[in-house]
């Protein structure tokens, strides 16, 4: 309650500082005295905290997570149940969101090193781009742990750990199910993400190599619909018109998958054209369960989180993160036989 | 000054007709080197492509030939989208849910309005403000996760009139309804003078202040709309689509001949545009000609378009 009254004079201040300009002296001393307020008010909720741990054994504990983009839902959902499942520990978590850019996330890394984390976490945006946040941690001498994705020298860091599923496998698991349900001779089109990102990478070799069991498939065309739903739809409806018939559509994301469907939907020809996507999202279960995407490879935000936050507590009890393994939790094939194990 | 002459001649000629010809050539070779392009669900298809852009850009139009612009339309669509999509979740009334979308697009036109005219903000900084409040609303609201269950609404998105689809006739309904407003009211007549000298106009006993909001309100309405019928064909509110439509509409604006300069231009013009960009990446998807290249020709097409704005307009003067 008394952060949230200090949050509101916070933004009451700069909201005062944006109608006044900036020239007004008044005004510019206002935000100092609220964030110093605000800092106040977190101290002694930070004191609180540790009181509590304290009673219960432990000492006090500060991790931050720097989510890759809020507004991609799989993200999404997967930083509202680390949240959950390291608060459920007793450990305090800093979350951010990078909105989908690397510089912004080496920022807030680096934000959270100052903060005084114990722990760093983030979906490390890029391969490489990423690794000045890596480096980071490494000078402040405390643990990197990296979400779903990997970040380049990692392995050369005792305090790196992955814990993710590995990208490779979600191409694999749709690979495999084409080779079980496609007639011979079957056509396919492949909906991709952006060719730059590894996980398009990592997920294309999978299915690749799980296709070549079966010489007579033929890739028609790959297209990069940056694993949208509107790119999905309206590139569908286009590839309806060049192609007099395919029997499969496999996309590299749900969302695009999702498109997919309501385009054929409106075509009239979901009923020849098998759809698989990957994420296991609401929507794409519920698909499935009515009949209308064929297959999804579930990624399991729910046991990635959990691993986080078991990782989380190992460190905070002091187990050295060079002594911590890597945790890779499998994709899950997801059809209209098994979903409603899935369904919440 | 023979070589001024000729300027004004190209000038004069590519204002009134040189859309029109450049459509007709992509249109042409685009029937001879694919089968499949003449296909009237192919055509129908590039229609419905551009509607929800179109509309958009049916607003961008009316701003930019006043001599403004609106950068936050991309997450007005959001907001608008995923906002009626909850309240048609949680209500199951389709009306109140199209006018929740309207409502969203109406409030942030109206208030990019008045900071423009009250607080004398750019237009590009007060919209800019109004898409990071908008992008912030969307993720509070959304949670990120796009919101499905939407089914009422499927006849907006999905639905047919004489074979023609619903999006598509909304489309056409507003291009005409706002040719008309532009080129047949006193108030068209405004935006016109606005865009041409906002000094003479003032001078003239217009009041510019309010004609601005105005302006700003309707294509807020429009952008709305555009956000409504975008969740009906998704048969989603999601707050991943939506970011960057600003910049389609814009381009649509630009290559149908309007000038960037402000007091140039029709929404005649912005619909070709808008066809001839929904075309090439029809004709390129056809060809199996991948995304990148479609990036690169869109580029060459506003830049070209904007070469020839700044040379006939150099000629007038």
């Amino acid at each position: 309650m008394k952060k949230k009254m200090a949050a509101v004079v916070t933004a009451a201040a700069m909201a005062a500082v944006m109608l006044a300009g900036c020239g007004s002296d008044a005004a510019q001393e206002q935000p100092a005295e609220a964030a110093s307020e605000e800092a106040a008010e977190e101290e002694t909720q930070g004191a609180d905290a540790a009181e509590a741990q304290e009673s219960s054994g432990g000492g006090s504990y500060l991790v931050g997570f720097a989510n890759n983009s809020d507004t991609y839902s799989y993200c999404a959902k997967f930083r509202s149940h680390l949240k959950e499942e390291v608060e459920a520990k007793g450990i305090e978590i800093m979350v951010t969101d990078a909105a989908g850019d690397t510089n912004v996330q080496n920022g807030q890394i680096d934000d959270f090193i100052v903060q005084s984390a114990n722990a760093v976490s983030a979906i490390s945006n890029d391969l490489d781009g990423s690794v000045p946040a890596l480096e980071a941690a490494k000078t402040a001498g405390i643990p990197y742990i990296s979400f779903l994705t990997s970040v380049t020298g990692g392995d050369e860091y005792d305090g790196y750990i992955y814990i993710g599923s590995p990208n490779y496998d979600a191409g694999k698991a749709q690979g495999e199910y084409l080779c079980e349900v496609l007639p011979e001779n079957a056509q396919i089109l492949y909906f991709t993400g952006a060719p730059n990102d590894q996980q398009y990478i990592d997920r294309k070799q999978g299915l690749t190599e799980a296709l070549a069991a079966r010489e007579d498939i033929t890739i028609l065309d790959e297209y990069n619909v940056e694993n949208a739903k509107d790119k999905g739809m309206s590139t569908t409806e286009d590839c309806l018109m060049s192609y007099d018939k395919f029997d499969a559509i496999i996309c590299q994301n749900d969302d695009a998958a999702l498109g997919v469907v309501e385009a054929l939907k409106g075509a009239d020809r979901l009923s020849e054209v098998l759809v698989l996507g990957i994420d296991g999202s609401d929507d794409a279960l519920t698909s499935i369960k009515n009949g209308e995407m064929s297959m999804t490879a579930f990624q399991d935000a729910r046991a990635q989180a959990q691993a986080g936050a078991e990782v989380f507590e190992q460190l905070k009890n002091g187990t050295s993160p060079a002594d911590i393994d890597d945790v890779l939790v499998p994709f899950k094939i997801v059809s209209a036989e098994n979903v409603d194990e899935y369904m919440e | 000054m023979k070589k001024n002459d000729g300027k004004i001649m190209i000038g004069k000629l590519y204002r009134k007709y040189g859309i029109v010809i450049i459509f007709a050539i992509l249109f042409i070779t685009s029937a001879i080197i694919n089968r499949n392009f003449l296909k009237p669900q192919n055509l129908i298809n590039i229609l419905l492509q551009i509607s929800v852009v179109t509309i958009i850009a049916c607003g961008e139009t009316m701003l930019i030939v006043s001599g403004m612009i609106d950068l936050s339309a991309g997450l007005v669509c959001t907001t608008a989208m995923c906002l009626s999509a909850g309240v048609l979740v949680s209500t199951g009334n389709v009306f109140l849910a199209g006018m929740t979308g309207l409502m969203v697009g109406i409030v942030s036109g109206w208030v990019n309005g008045f900071l423009i005219t009250r607080f004398k903000l750019q237009p590009f900084i007060a919209t800019l403000a109004m898409t990071n409040v908008l992008k912030g609303i969307v993720q509070l609201y959304t949670n990120g996760q796009s919101i499905g269950g939407v089914d009422k609404i499927r006849f907006l998105g999905q639905g047919r009139v004489l074979g023609i689809p619903v999006p598509v006739i909304i489309m056409i309904v507003i291009v005409l309804l706002t040719a008309v407003l532009m080129k047949q009211t006193s108030f068209g007549t405004y935006i016109y003078a606005i865009g041409g000298s906002e000094k003479a106009a003032v001078a003239s006993g217009i009041n510019v202040n309010r004609i601005k909001r105005i302006i700003f309100t309707l294509s807020g309405a429009l952008t709305g709309l555009a956000g409504v019928v975008l969740m009906a064909r998704l048969m989603a509110g999601m707050p991943s689509v939506g970011e960057g439509y600003e910049f389609d509409a814009i381009t649509a604006v630009i290559v149908g001949g309007t000038s960037f300069l402000g007091g140039i231009g029709t929404v005649a013009g912005t619909l070709i545009g808008s066809i001839i960009v929904g075309l090439i990446n029809n004709i390129l998807n056809l060809l199996h000609i991948s995304t990148q290249y479609q990036l690169i020709v869109k580029g060459v097409l506003i830049a070209g378009a904007v070469i020839m704005d700044i040379q006939t307009k150099d000629s007038k003067n």
